[in-house]
């Protein structure tokens, strides 16, 4: 083991270009952010800011037209140096994905167990009857009641929290280090996605798998977070514990971002803060702070030079030019 | 004074699908009513209704005391300069052949409101309240950002100055931060305005950002109606109490501190919906009774709230919901 | 497990008027469709300004110059008649071209107020789908003939037979846009602002549904094309001396052993011009069709 092996996923530099019919854009802009073993990492942007993105490029799941480099070291193995075939082997077993949508991620016409066995016999070769036991186990596990039942019925036959449900099941069938979950809750109601969270949490507890959750929904991040990076323009503007993040955001897109949710714990009288103009879309990457145009504190150092993720005054990293002091009034 | 909407037992069956089945509300003059429901609930059909967009079933949707629920489309057409709806999606809710002029003008222009150049002045007007430059007139919906196209939304819906607006999960499909400037314009254009809002959605918080009083509607039926301080503070019926419990509060030293009421099962299926009252295979609290007898909407407590259920005393005290009980399955 | 976050918004902009232009410029970054462009314009400005580029009268005889092979005074040589193949097949192009843009046109003409009605009216579906199913079951050429005997061959009647064949395809993607922007968020919303049915088919849906209709159109001008040479060979289209390509190489079979060339370059004329059509047609398709996800 050499130093540093203690972290399960490291991604250093990690820059993504897409070539579209209007030219370059910059999906991803030199993110670094790394996670430990049994660890729950939010990746938290609003829509466009490379966060989904920079979870497909974590095993090769980009499409042709996407320019990736960096390094990315999952377990001691650089991930773009490998072969597809090798990536193949590491995406389901080692690292599993969850998406939005779990409809259009389930084969119709195959019975739930047909699923999950499938998974179970290509990645862990196992028989039919093993298979299926283990596959009610893994129902049961993510909290579906009356599993053999399920197991003989077909996606459309599931309600949507039941889908995702099962989608997480053949995710973490095969006991992955590191489960990458996309907006998991998000097409879900409120009393869906507590139970979502309280799966992920369980996988946790249970097998030991690291999380990483990118969502755009910061009562999520607040549910079951430890880490939150913030992610805007493609770059890494905040990383911190999530208590510290929202006691203490640093960055003034994280703060805009924490006063335009209306919060019933903290009432905001007079309206929500709202964040002028709009995310923008880059070719390259500027020498500037990609939030300067849109942020009150901006100023000539800020439009000029590109501020580098640092240590702010609240003991987090910050990529910011000048980092906010003032804590979040309680 | 004759409230804006009233809506008296209403019923609309989509087929077997028994979407809305029974719902009374009302919405005062210049008044905020949040309705809140889940998926299924039947909320953005009730929604449909009152705006006339789907034939009603039957019941009573009266809008200032004129009963609509069932004139025929042609009755109906000069009486709906009095009430609209604005839409969740803000990429299908706008013509993408129409400019942004021509979509905001469209309402006055079917009404026979005002000359060609008053309507003009009045888009450019309309333009101005919702925050938008008046060079978009000539825009394409297409050229503009989510927000922007929903504050087009809200402007043709406004144009002909109704008394009435639907708002069915206008900010459901924004970013955070756009939610937050549409959120604040709906607040800032009602108050200015006054005219009364039905606002439909499923996220808690904006309703407390909102609205005045609460409804919370669970598979067709209304189950709690309430002053919106009371029924954050307090909520009563137990679906409102999970609801609430389950909405996480977007700061970690909160929402780790929370009880939460985690509801076992889905929601039952609107073609076949349970016994009794509706909420109990799934009520972590619920007793025999609730599995017979149909509770109705009552008053209870003394602020005047209504609840629908067995367990809530005349006086306002509700059951104690304690959190994660597995409720039996009761088959799928 | 890709993921099309990134292609959503394009395939957006693919619906909206705009992006008509950028559509057009995606189909000529296609080589093969940008080809096909260039022929048919080509094509149609040769049958437009047959008068000034053919070097003799369609119908001008010249016996002692019958049956000869291409060379530089008759590029495409000359039929038995002795007239000039290639000011021939120019003219032939007029008539071909005619009959496509025409047929297409009637075809929309009836297929589209049809379509609307039937997506838009549920009751009237029913009847309209049994219209449309009556029309298809009846073949084409049966129709062809018959109208024939009623009417006299003649490019009216090959117009009206093969446009009246095309009905129901137009009925059908009208019908299937109709029901599906029915249920767009801004009919509704219109519907609210007041709007009667008249103005919801006239504005909100109609113009909605152009791009599937041009997309249908494409493969229905081709299609018309080869129709028209298929009746016109069988002598129910235009009647002699008035070249159609479908004419030439009818009235060319008996001598294609003596003169080939009568029937190759009409021949490749048809066949050059519906394909290259049809390459058009394919890549706008593509441009246009926001459900065609491109990587």
């Amino acid at each position: 083991m050499k130093p540093g092996s203690d972290r399960l996923l490291d991604v250093e530099e990690l820059t993504v270009r897409f070539g579209t019919e209007d030219g370059a854009v910059l999906a991803v802009d030199a993110a670094s952010f790394a996670l430990g073993p049994g660890e729950v990492l939010a990746l938290v942007g609003e829509s466009g800011c490379g966060k989904s993105v920079t979870a497909l490029a974590l095993t090769g799941l980009l499409p042709r037209s996407a320019a990736v480099s960096g390094r990315i070291t999952f377990a001691g193995r650089n991930l773009p140096g490998l072969a597809e075939r090798e990536l193949r082997r590491i995406r389901g077993r080692d690292i599993a994905y969850v998406f939005q949508e779990p409809m259009t991620s389930l084969n119709p016409v195959l019975t739930v167990g047909r699923q999950i066995g499938e998974v179970l016999r290509r990645h862990q070769g196992m028989g039919g009857s093993a298979a299926r036991r283990r596959a009610a186990e893994l129902l049961e596990l993510v909290g579906i009641p009356l599993p053999h039942r399920r197991l003989g019925e077909y996606p459309h036959q599931l309600s949507g929290g039941m889908r995702q449900r099962v989608m997480i099941a053949m995710a973490v069938a095969c006991r992955p280090r590191l489960l990458v979950a996309d907006e998991p809750t998000t097409a879900l109601d409120v009393t869906v996605q507590a139970g979502i969270l309280d799966v992920l949490r369980t996988l946790r507890a249970e097998i030991g798998t690291a999380v990483l959750l990118i969502t755009h929904d910061l009562g999520v991040v607040a549910d079951i977070a430890e880490r939150v990076v913030v992610m805007y323009a493609g770059r890494t503007i905040e990383e911190a514990h999530a208590e510290a993040l929202f006691a203490r955001p640093s960055h003034p897109y994280t703060r805009g971002l924490l006063d335009a949710v209306p919060n019933p714990a903290r009432h905001a009288d007079g309206g929500l803060r709202e964040i002028p103009g709009r995310v923008p879309v880059l070719a390259t990457s500027p020498d500037a702070c990609t939030f300067a145009d849109r942020c009150g504190h901006a100023d000539g150092v800020c439009r000029t030079r590109r501020p580098a993720f640092a240590r702010g005054p609240a003991g987090h990293l910050v990529r910011c030019w000048h980092p906010l002091a003032v804590p979040v009034p309680p | 004074m004759t409230p804006t909407l009233e809506i008296v037992d209403l019923v609309k069956h989509f087929g077997p699908v028994r979407a809305v089945d029974g719902v009374s509300l009302t919405v005062g003059v210049g008044e905020v009513v949040g309705l809140v429901g889940e998926s299924g609930s039947g909320k953005s059909t009730l929604g449909r209704c009152v705006t006339r967009l789907v034939p009603v079933t039957s019941g009573q949707v009266r809008i200032r005391g004129r009963d609509i629920a069932l004139l025929s489309r042609r009755a109906l057409r000069p009486l709906r300069r009095d009430f609209t709806i604005v839409f969740q999606d803000p990429s299908s809710s706008l013509n993408p052949r129409m400019t942004v002029g021509d979509i905001i003008a469209e309402p006055l222009r079917l009404h026979r409101l005002g000359s060609a150049a008053t309507r003009r002045a009045r888009v450019i007007d309309l333009l101005d309240q919702v925050g938008l430059p008046a060079d978009v007139v000539r825009r394409y919906p297409h050229e503009l950002s989510g927000g922007q196209r929903q504050r087009v939304s809200l402007a043709r819906a406004l144009s002909a100055s109704p008394s009435l607006l639907v708002a069915d999960e206008p900010t459901s499909a924004l970013d955070v931060s756009v939610q937050a400037s549409v959120l604040n314009l709906v607040g800032r254009l009602q108050r200015d305005l006054g005219f009364a809002c039905l606002f439909i959605t499923h996220d808690l918080a904006s309703v407390e950002f909102l609205a005045q009083r609460v409804a919370v509607m669970y598979l067709g039926l209304l189950v709690e109606i309430a002053d919106r301080a009371e029924l954050f503070a307090a909520p009563r019926h137990p679906y409102t109490q999970a609801l609430l419990s389950a909405a996480p509060i977007p700061d970690p030293a909160v929402q780790r501190a929370r009880r939460r009421i985690v509801l076992s099962g889905d929601v039952p299926s609107p073609v076949d919906p349970p016994p009794g009252c509706r909420f109990h295979t799934r009520c972590p609290v619920a007793v025999e009774r609730c599995a017979v007898d149909v509770p109705p909407l009552r008053p209870v407590g003394p602020a005047g709230a209504l609840v629908a259920c067995h367990l809530v005393d005349d006086d306002g005290t509700a059951p104690e919901v304690s959190a994660a009980m597995p409720a039996p399955s009761l088959g799928s | 497990m890709t993921v099309l976050e990134l292609t959503t918004a394009d395939t957006a902009a693919a619906a909206v008027p705009g992006s008509r232009r950028r559509a057009l410029r995606r189909v000529l970054r296609n080589p093969l469709a940008a080809v096909g462009l260039v022929v048919v314009v080509v094509a149609v400005l040769a049958a437009l300004l047959a008068d000034l580029v053919a070097p003799f009268p369609y119908d001008r005889t010249n016996f002692g110059a019958a049956l000869q092979p291409p060379s530089p005074a008759h590029w495409f040589g000359t039929d038995e008649l002795g007239r000039d193949q290639f000011s021939r097949v120019l003219f032939g192009l007029r008539a071909s071209v005619g009959v496509g843009v025409l047929s297409v046109a009637l075809s929309l003409a009836v297929g589209v107020p049809l379509g609307l009605l039937s997506g838009f009216y549920g009751w009237l579906d029913p009847v309209i789908s049994r219209l449309t199913d009556t029309l298809l079951a009846f073949p084409f050429l049966v129709l062809a003939v018959g109208l024939a005997a009623i009417l006299g061959p003649s490019l009216a009647t090959a117009t009206i037979a093969i446009g009246v064949a095309q009905i129901p395809a137009i009925i059908r993607v009208t019908r299937g846009e109709t029901l599906r922007l029915r249920g767009m968020d801004y009919v509704a919303a219109a519907v609210a602002g007041g709007a009667g049915d008249g103005v919801l088919l006239r504005r909100h849906i109609l113009p909605n549904a152009v791009n599937a209709l041009i997309v249908q159109a494409t493969v229905n001008v081709p299609a018309a094309i080869l129709g028209e040479a298929v009746l016109s060979f069988l002598g129910l289209g235009l009647r002699p001396p008035n070249p159609s390509l479908g004419g030439m190489l009818s009235s060319a079979e008996s001598l294609f052993r003596d003169g080939p060339w009568l029937v190759v370059f009409p021949g490749v004329a048809i066949v050059l011009l519906t394909l290259a059509l049809n390459l058009f047609g394919d890549g706008l398709r593509d441009a246009l069709d926001p459900r065609e996800v491109r990587r």
